[in-house]
């Protein structure tokens, strides 16, 4: 339908040039300042990087517990009894170095990246929550 | 109705007050956004008006740098004055009342008053002996052929000589395209001077149109 308004309205009618739009907001944010950056969203990449530290720390519990938990010294042998000893010093560094050994032997089943969520939950010991 | 970011063409709104879900209310929406400082309501209102308001500011100056200058300085403003907006009113008659003035405070600065003083013709209200929304209604064949073949530059001389509110009202149905009720609140006038006036200019128009043909 041709109407005055609709034919007249296609005349008279006039666009923005296409710098009009960069030259307004370089004006806005000279006067109202910059517009502030968005906090960073966990994407993909953030998500992951979430994931192997919640590993780390959760396998750094594991490794502190344990430590805890066996005697860092060999059972039987008595401080002031090693000392009098020749060469104590050295076989208590020696013991102190085979029981870590024994301790990467003991996390080596451990260190593998789990793959199911039960898994996760016993390494954080109950604390894992499906996000 | 969807308006792309350059398109000059707003909506008609018949009914401001009932237009509840409307894109009025949701403009609305975002102006209350941006009065609450949140730039991106800002960005989107922006987007959605910047082609009607450039478009409108150049029905003042017929210049399109002198126009963007207008636009540029209504946005500001509008940031500016975010914190006094009050949802009662219609957001487009509160908008464009801004860019009117904008308009109105840059030619006044320049020098460059090309419209003649805004008065109002008391007599503007009173006639009306043709179809009151005759502006929307179908033309002959003739009619039609004789504005597609008007120039722009004629279409401009014609606007110059018909009055001053006749001229502001055809350019916020034509260019803004404000419903008649908006049109009367940013002219502080009534409904149906709005209409009388939109007719006297059309009439004029095609007198105009017709002499330049001849």
């Amino acid at each position: 339908m041709k109407t005055f308004k609709n034919l007249l309205q296609k005349k008279i009618e006039r666009n923005p040039s296409p710098q009009f739009e960069n030259q307004f907001w370089a004006s806005f944010e000279n006067e109202f300042g910059k517009k502030e950056k968005k906090a960073p969203s966990f994407g993909f990449l953030s998500e992951l990087q979430l994931w192997l530290g919640s590993g780390a720390l959760a396998a750094a519990s594991l490794l502190f517990v344990l430590t805890r938990i066996q005697p860092s010294i060999p059972s039987g042998i008595d401080f002031p009894e090693m000392a009098q000893q020749p060469g104590s010093f050295e076989m208590i560094a020696q013991a102190e170095l085979i029981q870590d050994y024994e301790l990467f032997d003991d996390l080596a089943e451990i260190q593998k990246f789990p793959d199911r969520d039960d898994e996760w939950e016993i390494l954080t010991g109950g604390t894992y929550e499906e996000t | 109705m969807a308006v792309s970011k350059n398109s000059a063409k707003l909506f008609a709104l018949s009914d401001v007050s009932s237009a509840k879900g409307s894109p009025e209310d949701t403009h609305r929406e975002w102006m209350l956004r941006v009065k609450n400082g949140d730039r991106q309501a800002f960005e989107l209102l922006f987007e959605h008006y910047q082609g009607a308001v450039v478009s409108y500011a150049y029905t003042w100056v017929k210049n399109q740098d002198h126009a963007e200058e207008i636009a540029q300085e209504a946005f500001l403003k509008i940031y500016r004055v975010r914190e006094s907006y009050e949802p009662t009113a219609s957001f487009v008659s509160w908008l464009w009342t801004i860019v009117r003035n904008t308009a109105l405070d840059f030619l006044r600065k320049k020098k460059e008053f090309l419209m003649d003083p805004l008065t109002h013709d008391e007599s503007e209200g009173s006639s009306g002996s043709s179809p009151i929304d005759e502006i929307e209604s179908p033309l002959s064949d003739a009619e039609a052929l004789l504005i597609e073949e008007t120039d722009r530059l004629q279409i401009e001389r014609c606007m110059g000589k018909i009055t001053a509110p006749q001229k502001e009202a055809l350019q916020l149905r034509l260019v803004s395209e404000l419903s008649y009720e908006q049109i009367a609140a940013i002219l502080k006038t009534t409904v149906s001077a709005v209409k009388s006036s939109l007719n006297r200019a059309k009439t004029a128009l095609m007198e105009c149109f017709k002499r330049s043909r001849a």
